[in-house]
């Protein structure tokens, strides 16, 4: 829509120059061509001043802009080509150490999985140990009660001979009546009980 | 001219548009003039001196990171080759090698455009007191409203066409075959005129060859033709439109003189109010011209200075 709106105010401005240009045309020629066009000098100082201009302005306005336009243009293509070349090397950087890390992190796993596997086979070992070693002292245990046992047997056997003799020394020595006779084999049971109780 | 019985319109209308060369100025070489100085070229020289007494002070206050007026010369710079030469010439070779010239087409077509809408022919009437050599000469034409003006500049394009074409073929000719840079340029016509034309195998191709590089010369000299006729066309027809605006002024004062017609002064201010919105239409024109002339004489180059087929 807007092109064609340009289109024909284009249109309609070029057809207004044309008329005024016909009717400038018509008007001199029919004032006998008095309009005058210019001729060979005009040409030759336009083409003059404007080698001269080209001249003077290319080697002193134009050349030095342009090179500083390039100039800078490459300085900043160069910053960019830099910048996109430190970018790509952090890049690059950056995958080395993701990969560095990825192989870190698996190894750090394996290095757990071993050390839990290890630990365990420790653990199973200590356990194994410490059983095998209370069932040694179990053993031993049982082995030393047995013998506290037959020592204790043996002890009470000898204590009970030993108080035999003396009872039986005893009652040689003194005549027996019922009552002495009741009161012997109190003290006597008492004695025994006294001396097992100190014994175990 | 006011107290005549009859306003002559070409009289004032030539007087407004037309160059003046200045008196004793013009010499005849057989029977053609030759002007060597008038209010046209006076123009020329005016603009020419401004530009280098502008531009070349300001192409020297650059730095690193542009400010002030040089920006306004770099953003010329950079539109020039950005929005002109790189879609015309696309090489950068190409764009940088003619971009001088495209430059310097531009500021030179829009200050000659310009510098007729300067009042400059008081500053002529003013100057008698001051210079007398110039004895109050005109020096306020439009030399771009002057058709042999026109015809220079578009020349100008062609022969930077030409010089191009055939300096492009002779190095592309030597470059390939080896042959002797002076045979090269010897035979650079024929090379370029024949590069021109798009490739056609066989037979036909020779058959055709003639006629087409005909074809092609005169389509190089029609767009140079075109070139000047569209600049002086536009040129010519802004200021008419102005003169004959302000000549209503003129006519009104005429009428209020000679017939007592009070009433016509109110035609001034409208006059005065379209004159002004005409001369900002005629800046606009200016830019615009300049734009163009450069933009096709871009194209014009990159179509036959250094052919693609």
């Amino acid at each position: 829509m807007r092109y064609q709106i340009d289109r024909t105010i284009r249109r309609v401005a070029t057809a207004l120059c044309a008329l005024v240009l016909l009717l400038f045309c018509d008007a001199a020629l029919a004032s006998g061509g008095d309009f005058y066009p210019g001729d060979l000098g005009q040409a030759i100082a336009a083409i003059s001043i404007f080698g001269l201009l080209l001249f003077i302005l290319g080697k002193w306005a134009w050349g030095p802009i342009v090179r500083q336009l390039q100039d800078r243009e490459q300085s900043i293509i160069d910053t960019i080509e830099s910048t996109q070349k430190h970018e790509r090397e952090a890049k690059d950087l950056a995958t080395q150490y993701q990969v560095k890390i990825e192989r870190a992190q698996a190894e750090a796993e394996d290095i757990l999985a071993r050390s839990v596997e290890n630990a365990a086979n420790e653990g199973e070992k200590i356990i194994d140990a410490a059983r095998q070693e209370a069932r040694e002292a179990l053993k031993r245990g049982v082995a030393e009660i047995k013998q506290a046992k037959r020592q204790a047997i043996r002890d009470m056997r000898d204590a009970t001979a030993d108080l035999a003799t003396e009872i039986a020394g005893t009652i040689i020595d003194e005549s027996l009546t019922p009552q002495v006779h009741a009161n012997l084999v109190d003290s006597s049971i008492k004695a025994i009980g006294q001396r097992v109780a100190e014994e175990s | 001219m006011l107290g005549a019985a009859e306003f002559d319109l070409m009289e004032y209308l030539s007087a407004h548009l037309a160059d003046h060369p200045w008196d004793g100025c013009t010499v005849h070489i057989g029977s053609m003039p030759v002007t060597w100085m008038s209010s046209a070229i006076a123009g020329m020289i005016i603009v020419a001196l401004g530009l280098i007494a502008i531009v070349i002070p300001v192409s020297r206050r650059r730095k690193d990171t542009p400010t002030g007026v040089y920006n306004v010369l770099e953003i010329l710079t950079v539109f020039v080759r950005d929005s002109i030469a790189r879609p015309a010439l696309g090489d950068d070779k190409k764009v940088y090698k003619f971009l001088p010239l495209l430059l310097t087409l531009f500021v030179f077509v829009l200050g000659m455009s310009l510098i007729g809408l300067a009042p400059l022919g008081p500053l002529s009437a003013w100057l008698k007191w001051h210079i007398p050599f110039l004895k109050g000469r005109p020096i306020g034409a439009t030399p771009t409203a002057v058709l042999t003006v026109c015809a220079a500049l578009a020349m100008i394009t062609c022969f930077s066409i030409l010089f191009s074409g055939l300096h492009h073929a002779a190095h592309a000719h030597h470059k390939k075959k080896k042959t002797p840079m002076l045979l090269c340029w010897a035979l650079s016509p024929v090379l370029w005129a024949v590069s021109l034309c798009p490739p056609i195998p066989g037979f036909m191709g020779v058959v055709m060859l003639g006629p087409l590089v005909f074809l092609e010369l005169i389509g190089v000299v029609a767009k140079c033709f075109a070139l000047m006729i569209r600049l002086f066309a536009n040129m010519i027809a802004g200021h008419a439109m102005l003169a004959v605006l302000m000549m209503f002024v003129l006519k009104g004062v005429q009428a209020m003189v000679d017939k007592g017609l009070n009433d016509v002064f109110y035609i001034t201010p409208a006059v005065v109010v379209g004159s002004a919105a005409i001369g900002i239409l005629e800046m606009a024109v200016a830019l615009l011209q300049a734009f163009l002339f450069t933009v096709l004489t871009a194209v014009f180059l990159g179509l036959y200075a250094e052919p693609a087929h």
